[in-house]
């Protein structure tokens, strides 16, 4: 029976911020000047974190995860299939899940159908295929209307996919990707087509439009209390209504973990990155200091229907605290983001977690801000080796007995 | 004064109809009636004491249904002709304010025949060199929670009562949320991506209006600079134009009186 697949998520941060950064900057977003850029210091950057990939890779992660943002310090992967087709290349066993390329930001969505086809043929058929349609600051960097990006998305996912299926030269009529001539070559290896995946944050639109393709829905939200079960059933009986079957492997969510030999050793260890991180890298993003550009108006690019059950819901009410806003260890404890300790005590925070939510497919940040390598290697390895075996284990278990359709499903491939 | 629901090709358009007399179709704004207000303010007052005032919100706006084929303001401006034809108004006079100037321009270099007098108040819609349209978007992006930034950029003192009253920093009741994310929204469609807020070839075309143009701005506008009313100016055949001191963009809220009395007497 398959258990709980845990990957290893990256976002590349620019590590080399000065001190002073959060008191003198608005935003490590779209407006934080590149003059901070330190190409010195960054020389072998991108060799360290793909360093981090691929050991994630021997240390039997399930995969390793990409993620496109734009002009920021929070990710430096304005293109992640570059990184992708380098990740071919020095891992051998792990799925390469890039999640997500945004299409609403191109003008011809088959590039993106032909660089992921390329990936998944160089990685012997490996790619899970992420598509997302950006946040606020991508709307700024890139031109796009938020309301507009849905549409986009929708309509370029779906003649990606196509140009994999079906045998080309086909036409297609649009509106906002008119082409007379779909043909791509290569194809994807994997057959009839890789894995797709797409975030969202709740919203009834899109858990509907991944649902009724069947796609796995990753939620983005990053605190995960009642809220991360609560979507779970929501997404479960949204797949209900389209016909379709609902197993964890359907969902995935990102969770951030660190661990150490002892809870004490854990938190002085992680202190320094986790909180360059919160304070920097989300400063712009998810947090109320700072300009923040994620639920502005004129951004979100969710419909009037789910912005009103926005402002309904306890988020808007509690003056909408995120997870940059955190002011110290018990405060991130409390929205469950980050799970810090032991290995015996993040196996614990992470088996209630997925006893809880049901969730197959854990997306797992080991690397923040500007933690040094070896800390992250050690948090890695240290995971892979005392807390992945019990969560196979008992994942399997758990599964086994709630989704017993899992075994038919399986025994059907 | 009343507010009602016209059938536009299948789609619903709220239109506020206030006052009596000669009938001029208002096109709105941001910091509007129909924009951040559900309601009209003392400038509409002041019209509707000599004219019937018509005025439908744009789609997605207030009452009116979302079109989510709108994507430009070409878009926006058959909608309205569509309008039009449904209050069947064959030729009328026309105000519009901000982004509902533009789409008035517009309107009246296509459908020349259809407008009488033109009235553009802090208009968008133009592209000035070196004077840009302020980027509404990013300046309404909350700064440490506050969004003084946009205030400062939609009124000459951002900081003054009114102001506030009209784009606070936190919205409590759940209606003005609303009405703030579907205006935005609204605009987004046609004026989040290049051109900002402009039509470059407006300018060029502006010639095909011959008749009488009333250019109203607020002489201290930092959404729209006010050489954006002498370019109106310059493009428009008979045009002439009022700059009313200290006011900034929203200039219709800041001297509604000062606004209105000058309409009314281009219009009368």
């Amino acid at each position: 029976m398959q258990p709980v697949r845990m990957f290893c998520w990256h976002f590349m941060a620019y590590p080399h911020l000065p001190a002073d950064f959060d008191e003198n900057n608005e935003s490590g977003w779209v407006t934080v000047p590149n003059k901070l850029w330190d190409g010195e210091k960054s020389r072998g950057l991108y060799q360290e974190y793909l360093g981090q990939l691929a050991y994630a890779d021997e240390l039997g992660f399930d995969g390793m995860v990409l993620n496109e943002h734009h002009q920021n310090i929070y990710g430096l992967m304005p293109s992640p299939n570059i990184l992708a087709s380098a990740l071919t290349q020095i891992t051998k066993n792990g799925k390469i899940v890039v999640l997500g390329n945004l299409p609403p930001l191109y003008l011809n969505p088959l590039r993106v159908a032909e660089e992921y086809a390329m990936i998944d043929n160089m990685s012997n058929g490996r790619l899970i295929a992420g598509f997302a349609v950006g946040g606020g600051p991508e709307a700024f960097n890139y031109n796009v209307p938020s309301p507009q990006g849905r549409r986009r998305l929708w309509e370029a996912i779906d003649l990606i996919v196509k140009s994999w299926t079906d045998d080309g030269p086909f036409s297609h009529e649009g509106p906002c990707y008119p082409m007379r001539y779909v043909n791509i070559w290569p194809k994807p290896l994997q057959q009839p087509h890789p894995e797709v995946w797409v975030p969202g944050s709740r919203s009834v639109e899109s858990m509907g439009e991944v649902a009724k393709r069947g796609y796995c829905y990753f939620l983005s939200s990053r605190s995960h209390g009642g809220g991360t079960r609560m979507a779970a059933k929501e997404f479960a009986g949204v797949m209900e209504e389209h016909g379709k079957t609902y197993t964890p492997f359907k969902m995935g969510v990102l969770l951030s973990v660190y661990v150490s030999e002892t809870d004490e050793q854990a938190r002085a260890e992680s202190q320094e990155g986790v909180f360059y991180f919160l304070r920097n890298c989300l400063k712009g993003h998810l947090r109320k200091e700072g300009r923040s550009m994620t639920f502005g108006p004129g951004v979100p690019s969710q419909s009037l229907r789910s912005w009103e059950a926005f402002l309904d819901s306890s988020r808007a009410a509690a003056g909408g605290d995120l997870l940059g806003d955190a002011k110290d260890w018990d405060d991130l404890e409390s929205k469950n983001s980050i799970m810090v300790g032991s290995p015996e005590t993040v196996r614990k925070k992470l088996w209630e977690f997925v006893e809880d939510a049901k969730v197959g497919n854990l997306l797992i940040q080991f690397q923040f801000g500007n933690m040094k390598d070896e800390l992250a290697r050690k948090s890695m390895k240290l995971f892979a080796e005392e807390v992945m075996p019990a969560m196979r284990r008992d994942s399997a278990e758990l599964f086994a007995k709630d989704f017993p359709m899992l075994e038919e499903m399986e025994a059907a491939q | 004064m009343s507010l009602r629901d016209l059938d536009v090709q299948g789609r619903s358009v709220q239109v506020y109809e206030g006052g009596s007399g000669a009938p001029v179709l208002y096109l709105h704004g941001v910091a509007d009636m129909h924009g951040l207000s559900a309601k009209s303010y003392a400038f509409h007052d002041a019209l509707a004491e000599k004219f019937r005032v018509i005025a439908p919100a744009h789609p997605g706006c207030v009452g009116s249904d979302e079109d989510n084929s709108l994507e430009s303001i070409d878009d926006l401006l058959f909608h309205t002709l569509e309008v039009m034809d449904a209050l069947e108004i064959e030729k009328i006079d026309v105000i519009g304010n901000c982004v509902g100037g533009w789409l008035a321009a517009e309107l009246a270099v296509r459908n020349p025949e259809r407008v009488g007098n033109l009235v553009l108040i802090g208009a968008s819609g133009l592209f000035v060199s070196g004077e840009p349209i302020g980027d509404l978007f990013m300046a309404v992006q909350p700064l440490n929670g506050k969004i003084d930034d946009v205030r400062d950029m939609v009124f000459a003192d951002g900081n003054s009562d009114l102001a506030q009253e009209w784009i606070p920093d936190q919205v409590v009741d759940k209606e003005q949320g609303m009405l703030r994310y579907k205006v935005f929204r609204c605009i987004a469609r046609f004026g989040f991506k290049p051109p900002y807020f402009y039509d470059q070839k407006l300018v060029d075309r502006l010639y095909r209006f011959r008749g009488n143009a009333l250019i109203v701005w607020g002489g201290n506008d930092k959404f729209v600079p006010v050489s954006h009313a002498s370019a109106y100016e310059d493009g428009l055949a008979n045009a002439s134009v009022e700059i009313i001191d200290g006011c900034g963009h929203a200039v219709q809220l800041e001297n509604p009186s000062a606004v209105a009395e000058k309409i009314t007497k281009f219009l009368e």
